[in-house]
């Protein structure tokens, strides 16, 4: 019986460098977005009202207003932040100025109130104050959703 | 290691055919084996691509932010000095139900609840003023015989110390109520930081 000859075949690749690249392309974009995303939402302790109806919003122009907490003493503010600028709590008028040209540049801007559950009240009301000198006399408060 | 070859028998001599002398050699073609192909099991090098992609998967699992699901309550915020927005008083209603949280002597994280304004006084937590607020809350299909029109304003008025975890839980029983203007007073604190520039 003739013995039939076998082909070296060649060893099959795949040539994955172009997806390689492209999957570090992404990655650089996601994780730069991301840190852009995160700085203007800094992680609070968000208050968790009892059977809480805060809902999504759809607003296209938001602007995100955090008071955030002093770890040595969380009832009074370490830090305000109004979008990606950041404020000691003492800089009212500062933050306000600031309010005051974001509103002429996008009328129609809604400002989202982020405060540390912790804070004592006065702490957020400056800020609620400095807000509405801004110009801007409603105000989403930031909550818990229901769903969580 | 020293490479072993496919076929051991290809490198020996090939013995005389038999039935001639030694040392004669007919001239007749001689069959070599060939050697065996050295056959690959086909596999796909995915080494890079494992690296990446824990790499990636670590990296997603660092920046992951576990937050919790936000949402938004809108409310309508006091007015101070200069103040552009200013609300005309004189659109609201003369009597509004106000929201007094006081703070507990010797515990700085409790909260005293009282209702100005309003046929209840006593308030036993957020789930209860929620609930009697909703319970007196008129409403010409489902409640008729409630005394608080939808359009009464609710004022939330909280004593500096309070924390701002209670105000909001205050503003969010008065939403869930389903009363339309809910507000905060405005304090004196507020005045006077302003005024102060702090």
């Amino acid at each position: 019986m003739a013995r039939r000859r076998k082909v070296d075949l060649p060893r099959p690749e795949l040539n994955i460098t172009a997806m390689m690249d492209l999957v570090l392309n992404l990655i650089t974009f996601f994780v730069l977005v991301a840190n852009f995303a995160s700085e203007t939402l800094p992680n609070i302790q968000m208050p968790a009202p009892d059977h809480s109806v805060a809902h999504a919003t759809e607003a296209q122009r938001r602007l995100a207003v955090t008071v955030e907490s002093d770890p040595a003493d969380p009832s009074k503010a370490l830090r305000i932040q109004v979008g990606l600028d950041k404020f000691k709590p003492t800089d009212l008028k500062d933050i306000t100025a600031l309010l005051r040209a974001q509103v002429q540049k996008a009328p129609g801007l809604q400002v989202d109130l982020r405060g540390d559950k912790r804070l004592r009240y006065d702490q957020v009301s400056l800020v609620m104050q400095a807000i509405a000198n801004a110009g801007i006399t409603t105000i989403n408060l930031v909550a818990e959703s229901p769903a969580q | 290691m020293p490479e072993r070859p496919d076929n051991p028998r290809a490198s020996e001599p090939t013995p005389p055919p038999q039935g001639l002398p030694v040392g004669v050699e007919e001239d007749l073609p001689v069959r070599h084996a060939k050697p065996k192909p050295n056959i690959r099991v086909p596999a796909l090098n995915i080494t890079s691509f494992l690296d990446m992609s824990f790499a990636l998967l670590t990296m997603l699992i660092l920046l992951a932010n576990f937050s919790v699901g936000e949402g938004v309550l809108t409310a309508n915020i006091p007015v101070g000095i200069g103040g552009v927005g200013k609300t005309d008083a004189v659109q609201l209603p003369k009597l509004p139900i106000t929201i007094i949280l006081d703070p507990v002597a010797g515990k700085p994280d409790d909260v005293l609840i009282r209702v100005d304004g309003a046929p209840f006084t006593s308030v036993t937590g957020f789930t209860d003023l929620g609930d009697q607020l909703a319970r007196n809350r008129r409403d010409p299909r489902l409640n008729p015989n409630g005394i608080i029109p939808d359009d009464t304003p609710i004022v939330i008025r909280p004593e500096s110390a309070i924390r701002w975890q209670h105000v909001v839980n205050a503003f969010n029983a008065a939403v869930r109520a389903r009363y339309k203007s809910v507000s905060f007073a405005q304090t004196a604190e507020d005045l006077s930081g302003l005024t102060n520039g702090k």
